[in-house]
């Protein structure tokens, strides 16, 4: 027993020696993170942290708002190749596979997470100032608002997040309560941001302007879609006279204007000694900077896109790459996966004289167009290429020009570097809000000038006055605005959906090369909306119900 | 700290004084058995740890205090005892042994005799590895050890493998825990099989109860070769094992010959009511393949290496003086690598060991102060091909891309993507210019210094600190170069990495034994551990456009720009890991009859907040040994019979740090203000939703037993149940989408193992022939029971088999875990009739195509006229049911014989071995089975031009049983000693043995063992994987 208790007594010891050290043994200092708990309390971080929210904005494939709003509208078809079944699937109202736009609510609920936790902790970091908090908070808002209005447009209704750390599954939102906190957040950015020229701000923030924008267009759908005449906030209603007032200010004093060429404003204008559009009608690109004062807000990349490690796909313009035609090698026009073929009755429904007709389409055959895309040269069906018009989208078509061995590189890679790779070498803007579309949206809500605002958009075009009736503003969003990932969202607003599919009829197009038809397919019981990804159906356990007609 | 331990060793060398013993004398004389003398027989005195072993010629001498007993030991005899009186003098006969059971085996933090073990342990002696010639010790226990389910992940030299302990426990880490001389350590790869005495494996929850914190995965205990003490002068053995060996590859895919392929292509297009293609403009040479004169590219067959060397020396070195032994290991191993020649895979290891210990102060029998260490050094390089998914895999390269491009072109260089396909590259040149220069070099050291006292007879404290440190560089260049419009690499560039980690095991323990009468006997033993990754640095850099553009200049120094987009850096250390533990156990027997353990542990991790940190797991096991009961006096044929039943819980703690918290995360949160598009803003955002409350997965586990030996010993037979269930399963389940940024591990799930192990021995024959033949079986049925979220559901991944597939296995409640999803097919659509019945029943198919004859027929599970997701079944299982194994071992005169086979039942294999969306893709030759007509097939559908639909589902086709019996070792060696005159010569014996030499299976594949999948949890995903080969092998050990 005396020996039992030796043990008995090392036993204690033990317990003494390791406690001694005991539960600081096992506290770990985390060496290379951060934490939330305090990485909002200075103000550089709060800035690191509104970087983040734009990061989300990007997208890619049927995650892409303007890829999927592209292929939504009549104006497009799938095109792709035969291993491009989403294509297809997207612009014939069907789930090829069931989280098919998993990614499109994902991303737009990454952005409102990082927006949340940025309001949540908004007063915790102590700004020199008060203007430099205003505008992050302002920003912040405004893009919240953006991924909202964004989800609202795809999906209709959507649980509504304001809390970072509050249980995520609710239920879906009316229209009403979505709309209140969109507005209410266009609004309080609106009061926030300093009226400061445009080309004070550093390019790719958004600005004072940029909300007055939205809110005009946020006005315009949910008064549009829902038959509403105002929009709420948590206080006052926002009026159309209220709508007026702001695009009213934003035309005359944020410095923003139209481009005096329309076509000035995209890639295609860069390139005068191989492309023979740009170079026969004296082209000159505006480039991405302070110089183009028409893009009011736009989603920007850069050259660091790639697939290892810290790099990320969303860095590079995913649009460009899908829109390039398929298989198109060795040209200035680059190369891509061949979606959203243009629908040819767009083209043929540009009145005679429009600049931006051939501005906005690649037509094969048209004679401007270089050698490769005449007629007879044009290879069809290349890389399995399906649904073939002869009509491409140009706006954001993929540029190269040629290195100094004489290789065509993408342009954005020449200017910029970044990897020698056509995936990930287009940086080309992606213009949310365009001056044209301001202009276009004043006319429309009948802004005291609207004339004058009407025609100075149509001018530019090349194009005599129309009087500013509702069916000329309708045409005119069509042909200004084409593959802007607008039309779709016009034609919701409008109630035309319908009235528009029912024109695509039987269009010739070209399978592989080959002649065939093609009929686009909408679907009037899911009142236009896409499927919630019904993986998040199953992990919300019911507390979301399948949008109407999926 | 530092004081702390001195004052505790001090206070345990002064408080205890150690108690005198009577009168000795000398002892001596010669140990034999029926064919000679015996060397290395262990002698102790009873009861003591004092002892010494023969001698070369089999003698001895010891000095003992009258009264006492000799205990005369060595490994296949049976133990002989003696009481010694006044004799001078003792010659000993031992008897082969029966039965192991007197042997020792190692329990963790302590031994017991193999007869009083409880739990459901394991124990597979070195020599038996050894004689394997395994490249990586742990490989040898596949079909010999019932219970550990072992899949080679591929046979790349020095690959490892997947190794579940009774089935797959968790989603996340599920390997089990290695302890090497009681030292934790990541895997035992560092090892040379040469320097293995033991391999323990700790199976059941009870055995590894007293590892509880981190062995909810099972627990494989080694332990390195020991030197053995003597009396008198040193006597050294040594022993030295070498072994040359030829691999080749096993099996060679069936692809298609250029003629063969074209006439596919056509067909396709043909089907597409297409013209068939002007092959002539893209390919070259085209006339020499029409004439046939040209069979095309076989790349496979290109990139293979005939008769790959493998080789191993290893030298190990025992002795030992009264009061100390050593072991000393030396090897060298060597293996190339039988597939990717161009690119050099090869793999190097060499390892140095040194283990010894010594009695500092011994008092007559008893070892009052004893100290020791063991080391083991490991220097290693390896060098493989890619070997991972669809979009990384030189093997799938290789059998997939398309025969119709030369090797070289005219200037002798890899040949340039023809026109035929422009996207497809040179795999062979991809593969060398990727992967040939690459200088990896790890060092590897771990050991443990440890020290005993033993104040008190049978009372003994002990104290060891283990480290594990590495250091490792490695390097790698990469050349500039252009194999295809989609393959190029602009710029030449050199990576270069430098790593340095440690973690320590600081074990203290106290032990006693203690006998209250005859009868009843107790053992107990208290301790703690502490376990700390101290350092675990890691610094790596990447940069192109040096100036040298040469391999062997490839240092980062010559590459002076620094450009943001083309340079890469980083560094870091994941410092800080730690566990903390306090356990205990107490064993009793009773006339070693009744047996029962009990074992408790407590440990905290670092990896949970304050307040979830700490789990506690016990364990308890009792045994029946009824062959000692009265009532079997009379059952001859009985020799012994015990029943063993155990319960109890092991933890895992294995997630990644600060789950606790949400931690600001950088990845991909970047954005581009400004003009200037290279200018990077960083973006930081949470990246996760914190969970405070994570905390210890808990595996429980039920066993029960039975160890009995039968007819004369000569048959013996285990068998083991078991019910394993883990429980709050540390799992990163998936979280609503609406939470905005990732999902911490939470404790999210049930998952359960149910099995039954059997082992069979029979060994018999006579003093010439000798034989044994030994089988081994188990059964085990895995499924998920709960997954903490309202889907129930952990999806798989997409791309895997074909690019642009959608997910094709997941974890599912009710489901074995990993299984395979997809459509069921019935059948292929013969003809229009059968196309406008299937149409008119199915309103929507997903294809974008309507299906028509030469598609495939899926099944509407639902009978809702449309094929969707709804309709995705169980369509395999890549878990294994059955694993087995059968070794035989023969002996004529000098001449012995093994013969080792094992086998794996009951799992399926999802397989694709090209691309089904890249049309020009390469097929194996079942394509000739494809439908092209009615009535021509009912399970391949119609090819086509373009990317196949019916192939883009996940379905059946792609699903085929892997159950297959591989003869593993065939091993023919005789013993040179036998002759004459080699007598007066070392020891030795000379081997042939052939690897890998026949797989029985209906297996289509490269082979059925595949351990491959894109998440640590799924296997049994063949897309083309480095197959193990085949070998033949000379070896010869020598015996000093």
């Amino acid at each position: 027993m005396k020996r039992l208790s030796y043990l008995i007594f090392s036993l204690v010891l033990m317990m003494i020696f390791v406690s001694g050290c005991g539960d600081k043994f096992l506290d770990r200092k985390n060496l290379t993170q951060q934490d939330e708990s305090y990485y909002y309390t200075k103000p550089e971080k709060v800035k690191e942290a509104l970087t983040a929210v734009y990061s989300a904005m990007a997208g890619k494939g049927t995650g892409d708002p303007f890829m999927v709003a592209c292929l939504l509208s009549p104006d497009n078809l799938p095109g792709g190749g035969p291993s491009d079944i989403a294509a297809q699937g997207v612009d014939n109202f069907q789930l090829t596979k069931e989280d098919m736009y998993d990614a499109l609510w994902q991303r737009a609920y990454q952005g409102v997470f990082r927006a949340n936790m940025i309001l949540m902790h908004k007063d915790d970091a102590t700004w020199e100032n008060e203007e430099d908090k205003n505008q992050v908070i302002g920003e912040t808002r405004f893009l919240r608002a953006y991924f909202y209005f964004r989800l609202a447009k795809f999906f209709g209704q959507v649980p509504l997040i304001t809390d970072p750390l509050a249980n995520p599954n609710q239920p879906k939102a009316s229209p009403e309560e979505i709309f209140t906190l969109i507005a209410s957040d266009l609004k309080e950015a609106i009061n926030l941001m300093a009226a400061k020229s445009y080309n004070e701000l550093e390019y790719g923030h958004a600005s004072k302007w940029a909300a007055e924008g939205l809110m005009a267009r946020v006005f315009l759908f949910y008064t549009g879609v829902y038959n509403k005449t105002s929009l709420p906030t948590y206080d006052n209603d926002i009026t159309k006279a209220d709508v007026q007032n702001w695009l009213v200010d934003l035309i005359d004093n944020s410095g923003h204007a139209l481009v005096p060429d329309f076509r000035n404003l995209w890639p295609y204008s860069y390139d005068t000694t191989y492309y023979k559009y740009a170079r026969v009608n004296n082209l000159k690109w505006v480039g991405e900077n302070a110089s183009n004062p028409e893009n009011i807000f736009a989603i920007k990349f850069g050259p660091y896109a790639g697939w290892s490690g810290d790099q990320s796909l969303y860095y590079c313009n995913n649009f460009n790459l899908f829109v390039g035609l398929r298989g198109n090698n060795g040209s200035v026009i680059g190369k891509g996966w061949g979606w959203g073929s243009v629908n040819p009755q767009l083209w043929d429904s540009y009145e005679t004289g429009d600049l931006r007709q051939a501005g906005s389409i690649l037509k094969i055959g048209y004679p401007e167009e270089n050698q490769e895309y005449q007629e007879g040269n044009f290879q069809y069906g290349r890389n399995q290429y399906q649904y073939e018009t002869g009509c491409y989208i140009k706006k954001y078509t993929p540029i190269n020009g040629k290195d100094e061995n004489g290789n065509w590189k993408g342009i954005y890679y020449l200017m910029y570097g970044g990897q020698d790779n056509m995936q990930l070498w287009n940086m080309q803007d992606l213009v949310v809000l365009r001056f044209a579309d301001v202009l276009l949206m004043a006319a429309e809500l009948e802004c005291p000038k609207a004339q004058e605002y009407f025609d100075a958009v149509r001018t530019r075009a090349g194009l005599d006055s129309k009087p500013v009736t509702l069916e000329n503003i309708k045409a005119e969003r069509r042909h200004e605005l084409a593959f802007e990932g607008l039309r779709y969202f016009d034609l919701m607003r409008w109630h035309d959906l319908q009235k528009a599919f029912d024109e695509v009829k039987n269009i010739p197009v070209k399978n592989e090369g080959h002649d065939a038809f093609y009929t686009a397919v909408f679907r009037p019981e899911t009142n236009g909306f896409l499927p919630i990804p019904p993986t998040e159906i199953r992990l919300s356990g019911g507390v979301l119900t399948q949008n109407p007609g999926w | 700290m530092k004081n702390s331990i001195l004052t505790l060793v001090l206070f345990w060398a002064l408080v205890f004084s150690p108690s005198v013993f009577g009168q000795v004398h000398t002892v001596s004389g010669t140990v034999s058995d029926q064919t000679g003398s015996l060397p290395g027989v262990n002698i102790v005195v009873k009861g003591t740890t004092i002892g010494t072993v023969t001698g070369i010629d089999g003698d001895y001498s010891i000095e003992v205090a009258p009264g006492s007993t000799l205990v005369f030991s060595f490994v296949g005899y049976e133990t002989y005892e003696v009481q010694i009186n006044d004799q001078k003098r003792v010659d000993v006969v031992l008897q082969p042994e029966k039965t192991n059971l007197e042997e020792i085996v190692i329990v963790g933090y302590g031994t017991t005799k193999k007869k009083l073990v409880t739990g459901a342990n394991m124990n597979v002696k070195g020599d038996e590895i050894s004689k394997l010639a395994p490249a990586n010790a742990i490989n040898a226990l596949q079909g010999i050890s019932p219970g550990v389910s072992l899949t080679r992940n591929n046979g790349m030299p020095g690959a490892t493998a997947k190794i579940n302990i009774r089935g797959m426990g968790t989603i996340g880490n599920s390997n089990p825990l290695y302890i090497v001389d009681g030292v934790t350590v990541s895997n035992i790869d560092y090892l040379s099989p040469s320097d293995i005495e033991s391999i323990d494996v700790l199976k059941d929850a009870a055995s590894a109860a007293i590892y509880g914190s981190r062995a909810a995965n099972g627990v494989i205990l080694v332990t390195t070769r020991k030197g053995a003490k003597s009396q008198g002068e040193n006597k050294v053995s040594i022993n030295f094992n070498s072994f040359v060996g030829f691999q080749n590859v096993y099996k060679m895919p069936d692809v298609l010959t250029a003629q063969e392929y074209v006439l596919m292509q056509n067909e396709g297009r043909l089907n597409d009511g297409l013209q068939p293609w002007d092959f002539a403009s893209m390919v070259p040479d085209w006339d020499k393949i029409e004439s046939g004169e040209w069979k095309g590219t076989n790349w496979f067959d290109e990139m293979r290496n005939q008769n790959a060397v493998m080789q191993n020396y290893s030298l190990n070195v025992n002795w030992g003086t009264k009061r100390s032994v050593y072991s000393l290991g030396a090897s060298y191993y060597s293996q190339d690598g039988v597939l990717g020649k161009q690119a050099d895979p090869r793999f190097k290891r060499l390892t140095l060991r040194f283990n010894s210990s010594h009695v500092l102060w011994k008092k007559d029998d008893m070892d009052i102060i004893k100290f020791g260490e063991n080391f083991t050094y490991n220097n290693s390089e390896k060098v493989g091909i890619k070997a991972g998914n669809i979009y990384y895999n030189d093997i799938r390269n290789a059998i997939a891309t398309h025969p119709l491009m030369p090797v070289y072109d005219e200037n002798g260089d890899y040949h340039y993507a023809v026109d035929w396909y422009t996207k497809a590259p040179n795999p062979l040149g991809f593969m060398e210019y990727d992967m040939r220069y690459q200088w990896p070099k790890t060092n590897r050291t771990v050991g443990n210094l440890f020290l005993e006292i033993q104040p008190v007879k049978n009372f003994v404290i002990r104290s060891s600190y283990g480290f594990n440190s590495g250091i490792g560089s490695y390097r790698h260049w990469v050349p500039q170069y252009d194999l295809s419009e989609k393959t190029l690499n602009p710029y030449e560039w050199t990576y270069q990495s430098m790593y340095n980690n440690y973690s320590y095991t600081f074990t203290n323990t106290a032990s006693y034994e203690y006998r209250l009468n005859k009868d009843n006997f107790f053992k107990a033993m208290v301790g703690t551990e502490m376990y700390k990754q101290t350092m675990a640095l890691n610094i790596y850099g990447k940069n192109m456009n040096g100036i040298f553009n040469d391999p062997e200049y490839a240092y980062l120094d010559n590459y002076p720009v620094i450009d943001p987009t083309l340079t890469t850096l980083g560094g870091s250390d994941n410092f800080g890991q730690a566990v903390l533990s306090y356990f205990g156990r107490i064993t009793y027997n009773y006339k070693e009859r009744y047996l029962f353990t009990a074992v408790l542990r407590a440990d905290g991790s670092s990896n949970f907040a304050k307040g979830n940190r700490w789990g506690t797991f016990p364990s308890v096991a009792a045994g029946w040994v009824i062959s000692s009961e009265k009532f079997m006096e009379n059952v001859k044929w009985i020799d012994f019979l015990k029943l063993r039943a155990s319960w109890g819980q092991n933890g895992n703690q294995n997630i990644g740090a600060f789950q606790y918290t949400s931690t600001i995360t950088y990845n991909k949160g970047n954005y581009f203000f400004g003009p200037d598009k290279t200018i990077i803003y960083l973006g930081g955002y949470p990246s996760r939703v914190p969970n405070p409350d994570v905390t210890w997965e808990t595996s429980e586990q039920t066993d029960i037993g039975i160890d009995a030996y039968f007819i004369d010993s000569k048959l013996k037979v285990n068998v083991d149940y078991y019910n394993k269930v883990t429980k709050d399963w540390l799992v990163t389940a998936p979280i609503l989408a609406t939470a905005g940024t990732n999902p911490s591990d939470i404790n999210g799930g049930n998952i359960q193992n149910r099995g039954i192990e059997i082992a069979v021995g029979w060994n018999g024959g006579n003093r010439d022939f000798t034989y044994g033949i030994t089988g081994t079986f188990a059964y085990n049925h895995n499924e998920v029971t709960e997954i903490a979220n309202d889907e129930k559901i952990i999806h798989g991944p997409s791309n895997i088999l074909t690019h642009g597939m959608s997910e094709i296995y997941r974890a599912q409640v009710g489901y074995p875990i990993a299984y395979f999803w997809g459509f069921q097919t019935n059948g292929i659509i013969q003809n229009q009739a059968e196309a406008d019945s299937y149409n008119s029943k199915i309103t929507s198919d997903p294809r974008a195509i309507v299906p028509g004859p030469g598609d495939f027929k899926y099944v509407d599970q639902n009978g809702d006229g449309v094929i969707d997701d709804e309709d995705k079944v169980y369509l395999g299982d890549p878990n294994p049911d059955m694993n087995f194994g059968i070794q035989i071992n023969l002996a004529y005169k000098g001449f012995y014989c093994n013969f080792t086979g094992v086998g794996q039942a009951g799992m399926q294999i999802a397989k694709s071995y090209r691309s089904w969306n890249y049309p020009y893709d390469n097929y194996t030759t079942d394509v000739f089975n494809r439908w092209h007509g009615e009535g021509t097939s009912n399970t391949y559908p119609k090819l086509t031009s373009s990317g196949n639909q019916n192939m883009l589902f996940m379905s059946d086709f792609f699903i085929e049983d892997a159950s297959f019996f591989r003869i593993s070792n065939l091993t023919i060696g005789y013993d040179l000693s036998r002759l004459d005159f080699w007598r007066k010569l070392p020891k030795t014996k000379i081997y042939f043995q052939g690897q890998n030499l026949y797989v029985f299976t209906n297996y289509s594949g490269l082979d059925p063992e595949v351990a491959w999948g894109p998440t640590n949890w799924a296997s049994g995903i063949d897309i083309g994987t480095y197959p193990p080969s085949r070998n033949l092998i000379v070896g010869l050990t020598v015996n000093f």
